[in-house]
């Protein structure tokens, strides 16, 4: 049966490479929010949240927001997750470093 | 300009390798986020959404060739080929990694740079007119005493945690203020007095962000030899008083503004009478040793070129003409002429130049002026020194690379911060916003019409778009989630200041643009004639006209100010 329901999605940058990451069910980091772990309440959020804090050496500021649960897809609600998720909705001028200059 | 001497070079150095060993102690666990934090952030260094951003000062917008092509460098060995001018006339970096920045730091400091004071609670980057020295309006270069400021603010023991950042900006045109002096913590314009003295009048109090405050003159004249003690008493009775409790509170202007102008200047000249006669007071001698720095370059005796440059404003090559007539000044140099180049072309965000742009434009300015640019407030780059009779064949060179867009002071020659595309305090993203706002309105023809017309997007309150002073302003807000835009009208950062006025409720992404459309044709119908300016005109008629004319088929009155 397909539905939407509100999930908790744990976050933060890595600490040396600055990039977006989110908490696995196994509580390693992952750079695409469909490897994410979803949770179904913020309680449990911040339960891991609490967990993983203590290894700021690996992930910054770590912390929760709220997502929709869709088809097992997790869609974040506010613009700030989605452009943190996606990357700039601008063009770049290289996607990456050490890709052609434009 | 100004060149470092061995102080500043051990100086330049020393930072950069603290924040070396900081970083490995950050990242071996040593030190926590909130230790580090303070740390990272007196280097101009921000973590923002996905990734750090380093921020590196440009003193008051002015660049050798020599730091444009180590600043490429950097963006494409370090970054992803690009760098972004900030407002402030600064450079950021939005991807760099962090074990990587006193690299960065490092090659910085080869060519004289640094992203010292670019962030924190502390004195920013001092910023000018970026006509310094070649503006026909001009009492006298501001550059010497930018540096000068520079050098008394840098590791100020006093001033390294005031309640909240501080920014100076210095101006002397006697008509125009290009630098958006009143918009600053202390703005100085520098003036002739009554019996023919150059001193300054010293404003204080100004700023953007969620509660714009036009600065009030704090001081008709201050004489030469006194400006870094007039404003030591300005920053000392500001970090006695200034409230550390409350981060929307902690800014001069509030304190100005709770305490009154008056009661304010009686605190300042009291504290001004412990600072006058320190070592603080600047000797003549000093004012002069550092005006070498600026002397005017190696110009060519030159016949007055005036005639010259209105006639290239009418060649048949009609693109030529328009850059001409939109992205030429007059020098104050005969033979000279002050070349714009625009960075609000093609796709580009505004403000944003690749690497093989920049190490182009480093040999456009070695071979046309002097090895020597500009960057200015509104995001663009100068060539301050082009003889006049040359050109034409710049123009040909900006074109191939882009940088020829002749909109200088027309409406797509925006303003734009990063916004939520980037930053991490922002609502809602500016870029694309801007992006829409080029494709509608790219008829030249139709820009050159509408005259100039200032557009400044932010992408949240803390207006790093400087929105409230946009002839039009544009600001972004978050509603339940979903990006809006505020449309303000009738804001102006020159001499003539005034705050923009939100006409009504905000607008979903979808409308906004065809809100500036609206008000653009109200506009154009309201003017008395082709040469009067939209601030004019708005003056003139007040806002209703611009309210009706978006909000007609509402009860606008209904809707809270969002």
């Amino acid at each position: 049966m397909s539905g939407i329901s509100s999930c908790y999605v744990v976050t933060g940058n890595l600490t040396q490479a600055g990039s977006v990451v989110y908490l696995r069910a196994d509580e390693t980091w992952a750079t695409s929010l469909a490897e994410a772990h979803p949770l179904p309440t913020e309680e449990e959020a911040e339960e891991r949240l609490a967990r993983v804090r203590v290894h700021e050496e690996i992930v910054t500021e770590p912390y929760v927001f709220e997502a929709e649960l869709s088809d097992g897809a997790i869609r974040p609600k506010s613009a700030r997750e989605i452009l943190r998720s996606a990357g700039p909705s601008t063009r770049l001028r290289r996607p990456d470093r050490g890709a052609a200059t434009a | 300009m100004y060149r470092y001497d061995e102080y500043d070079r051990t100086l330049v150095r020393e930072r950069a390798a603290q924040l070396r060993g900081q970083i490995a102690r950050r990242v071996s666990g040593e030190l926590t986020e909130d230790e580090f934090k303070p740390l990272r952030l007196q280097n101009g260094l921000y973590l923002q959404l996905h990734a750090y951003m380093l921020r590196i000062a440009i003193p008051y917008g002015m660049l050798a060739s020599t730091q444009l092509r180590k600043l490429a460098h950097i963006a494409r060995t370090y970054d992803r080929g690009y760098g972004h001018f900030t407002t402030r006339q600064n450079i950021q970096f939005n991807w760099p990694e962090l074990e990587d920045v006193p690299n960065i730091l490092d090659e910085l400091a080869d060519v004289e740079m640094h992203a010292i004071q670019t962030s924190g609670n502390c004195i920013r980057n001092i910023t000018t007119d970026h006509l310094a020295g070649v503006a026909r309006d001009e009492l006298e270069d501001p550059r010497p005493f930018c540096e000068i400021t520079r050098q008394w603010s840098t590791f100020h023991p006093e001033f390294a945690f005031l309640p909240r950042k501080f920014k100076i900006a210095f101006t002397a045109g006697r008509e125009v203020d290009r630098a958006a002096m009143l918009y600053h913590d202390i703005g100085v314009r520098i003036v002739e007095n009554a019996a023919g003295e150059r001193g300054f009048s010293i404003y204080a109090g100004g700023g953007m962000g969620r509660t714009p405050v036009i600065a009030k003159e704090i001081r008709e004249f201050v004489p030469r030899e006194h400006l870094l003690s007039y404003m030591e008493a300005i920053l000392r009775v500001y970090n006695r008083l200034g409230r550390r409790d409350n981060i929307f509170k902690a800014r001069i202007k509030i304190l100005v503004n709770e305490t009154g102008i008056e009661r304010f200047r009686e605190m300042v000249e009291a504290e001004w009478q412990e600072t006058r006669e320190s070592t603080l007071r600047l000797a003549e001698g000093e004012i002069q040793e550092m005006a070498k720095f600026f002397a005017p370059p190696s110009y060519e005796s030159l016949s007055p070129s005036d005639a010259l440059l209105a006639e290239l404003r009418r060649s048949p090559n009609a693109d030529f003409a328009r850059w001409a007539r939109n992205n030429v000044v007059l020098h104050k140099q005969p033979g000279y002429s002050v070349a714009m180049l625009s960075l609000k072309a093609s796709d580009t965000p505004p403000g944003d130049l690749s690497d093989s742009q920049m190490d182009a434009v480093a040999d456009l300015a070695d071979r046309y002026s002097f090895g020597e640019l500009r960057v200015t407030h509104t995001q663009n780059l100068v060539l301050a020194d082009v003889k006049t009779t040359e050109l034409e064949k710049l123009w040909h060179e900006l074109r191939a690379l882009d940088l020829a867009t002749a909109n200088v002071g027309r409406l797509t020659d925006q303003i734009c911060c990063p916004g939520l595309d980037f930053c991490n305090l922002a609502n809602a993203r500016s870029i694309p916003i801007a992006e829409e706002i080029r494709h509608r309105f790219d008829d030249l023809d139709y820009l050159d019409d509408l005259g100039d017309v200032s557009l400044k997007i932010s992408g949240c309150i803390n207006a790093c778009g400087h929105h409230h002073v946009g002839n039009i302003g544009i600001l972004g807000i978050d509603k339940r989630g979903i990006e809006h835009y505020q449309l303000l009208v009738g804001g102006s950062s020159g001499y003539d200041a005034s705050i923009g006025k939100i006409l009504g409720h905000a607008f979903p992404r979808e409308e906004i643009v065809g809100a500036v459309e609206k008000v653009l044709k109200l506009y154009v119908r309201l003017r008395e004639s082709e040469d009067e300016p939209f601030l004019d005109t708005f003056r003139r008629v007040g806002e209703k006209p611009f309210r009706d004319t978006l909000y007609s088929n509402e009860l606008y009155a209904d809707h809270p100010q969002s």
